[in-house]
């Protein structure tokens, strides 16, 4: 079993499937990314890096679902009750007389963040005008996200979650038990576009009145985050609002200058 | 300033109280970055750092992702997320799956470091419930780095430096009151 790999072994893989594949992990963060690798090879029984690589060649490996596995698909419903306290008593306020609402969440992974806007949006009566447009680099988490139902085994972190929120209203009146899952009504989700859309490479005109891009910069190194950061930026209509994870810091970003940083503890920057 | 040495800490359950004896020994000007790594309850997500600062000569921070690791500094893993320590002498946070049902864990983080610092590194594993912080002890001792263990007989809960002296040569195994002392004689003389 391959307990480590070098560093140059990390960039040689991305290197290759950058020119074969045309997914770019090159400015990924290399410790992050060579954890993810050396799982994937103890998940297949690989040797090394080359082994991978030639078992993607011949399509042995599906590319789809390698990069599954290296993106991390960690989410949670209601993550971090406080930061969506904050959006619900500073941020809604000021998009309540919007004609339209403008959402984008950029990793939307299986679709808990985007259920915990609408829900949101829901309590303060203004889901109707918000267009979602959720995202991510991995096809098969979204399919999960479209269905918008989720196994019994999540339903305690999304109480936790939602009752440390302080809801206005009991959590079913968004979604359904039945046997060993819970389904949100369609209703929440109707307004949602779920798209394949790599942040590293593709490119988006679109503006936002929000933009969700909660813990994918960790996996980036400086270098990207910056790159990351001004295309969202570039996506965020004037004095419109960008939440990252609680924990990220786009202080090292040039793009940063162009943010107020409203909640330093929540993270929720607003564009100049 | 340069980083020659780095020390990386992890415990679990019983440790809190080790750790603060700890790091009420660490003088003012300890000079490599310290790292530590402790497994708390899903609930308890902030003010960890701020209970650790009761007795100790550094104050203990949580850093930011893309921190630069500095000396003369002590780090705390952030609640939730593991932490890594990146070739750029960087922090790197990470929320993919816990690990040995662990989030943060001392696996990643001591992998890390030894691959980054290799035999620059010294570990020090401390009372615990599981067994998380033998694969991390391993690649540490693997890299030449120095090994330290918490003597399961002083541990509340034995289970975590039990499976890493079953599983790893290593180098010593102290009581609580001595870890410091040796970790400061296993330095170089101006650290």
């Amino acid at each position: 079993m391959i307990e480590d790999l070098q560093d140059n072994e990390v960039k040689y893989f991305a290197h290759h499937v950058k020119q074969n594949y045309g997914y770019d992990f090159e400015n990924y963060a290399i410790s992050s990314l060579k954890r993810r690798l050396v799982r994937i090879l103890s998940l297949y029984h690989l040797q090394g890096i080359e082994k991978l690589l030639e078992q993607i060649q011949k399509n042995k490996l599906d590319i789809h679902e390698v990069v599954r596995q290296i993106t991390v698909n960690t989410t949670e419903f209601f993550r971090d009750p406080t930061a969506w306290q904050f959006i619900r008593s500073e941020v809604l306020p000021h998009l309540i007389h919007k004609p339209n609402i403008n959402i984008w969440h950029t990793a939307c992974s299986t679709g808990e963040e985007v259920i915990t806007m609408a829900i949101l949006l829901s309590e303060a009566n203004i889901l109707d005008k918000a267009t979602f447009y959720a995202t991510d680099i991995n096809e098969n988490v979204l399919e999960q996200a479209k269905k918008a139902e989720y196994h019994i085994r999540n339903w305690d972190l999304l109480m936790e979650n939602y009752n440390a929120y302080q809801p206005n209203f009991p959590i079913e009146r968004y979604c359904v038990k039945h046997s060993d899952k819970f389904f949100f009504h369609k209703n929440l989700t109707k307004n949602v576009t779920y798209e394949k859309f790599d942040l590293v490479s593709d490119i988006h005109t679109e503006q936002y009145d929000i933009i969700f891009c909660r813990n994918v910069l960790i996996y980036f190194n400086q270098q990207l985050q910056d790159k990351v950061v001004s295309k969202l930026a570039n996506c965020t209509k004037p004095k419109s609002y960008l939440v990252i994870g609680s924990k990220e810091s786009i202080i090292w970003c040039k793009a940063a200058e162009r943010y107020n940083l409203l909640s330093p503890k929540e993270k929720i920057y607003q564009l100049k | 300033m340069t980083l020659e040495n780095i020390v990386v800490v992890g415990g679990s359950a019983g440790s809190f109280p080790i750790m603060n004896v700890l790091l009420s020994q660490i003088p003012k000007d300890f000079y490599p970055p310290v790292i530590l790594c402790l497994h708390r309850l899903k609930n308890v997500r902030h003010g960890f750092a701020e209970a650790l600062n009761l007795r100790t000569n550094i104050r203990v921070i949580e850093p930011q992702d893309k921190e630069v690791i500095k000396p003369n500094h002590i780090y705390l893993a952030p609640a939730n997320y593991h932490l890594l320590i990146d070739y750029d002498y960087t922090f790197a946070f990470s929320a993919s799956e816990p690990v040995r049902y662990s989030r943060p864990s001392i696996d990643v983080l001591f992998m890390s470091a030894a691959a980054v610092f290799g035999d620059k590194v010294t570990a020090i594993l401390l009372s615990g419930a599981n067994t998380d912080g033998t694969d991390g002890m391993y690649a540490v001792h693997k890299k030449g780095g120095k090994t330290i263990v918490q003597d399961p007989t002083t541990c509340t809960v034995e289970t975590m430096t039990s499976s890493a002296i079953k599983n790893i040569p290593l180098q010593h195994i102290l009581p609580p009151d001595k870890i410091i002392p040796t970790l400061i004689s296993l330095m170089p003389k101006n650290y």
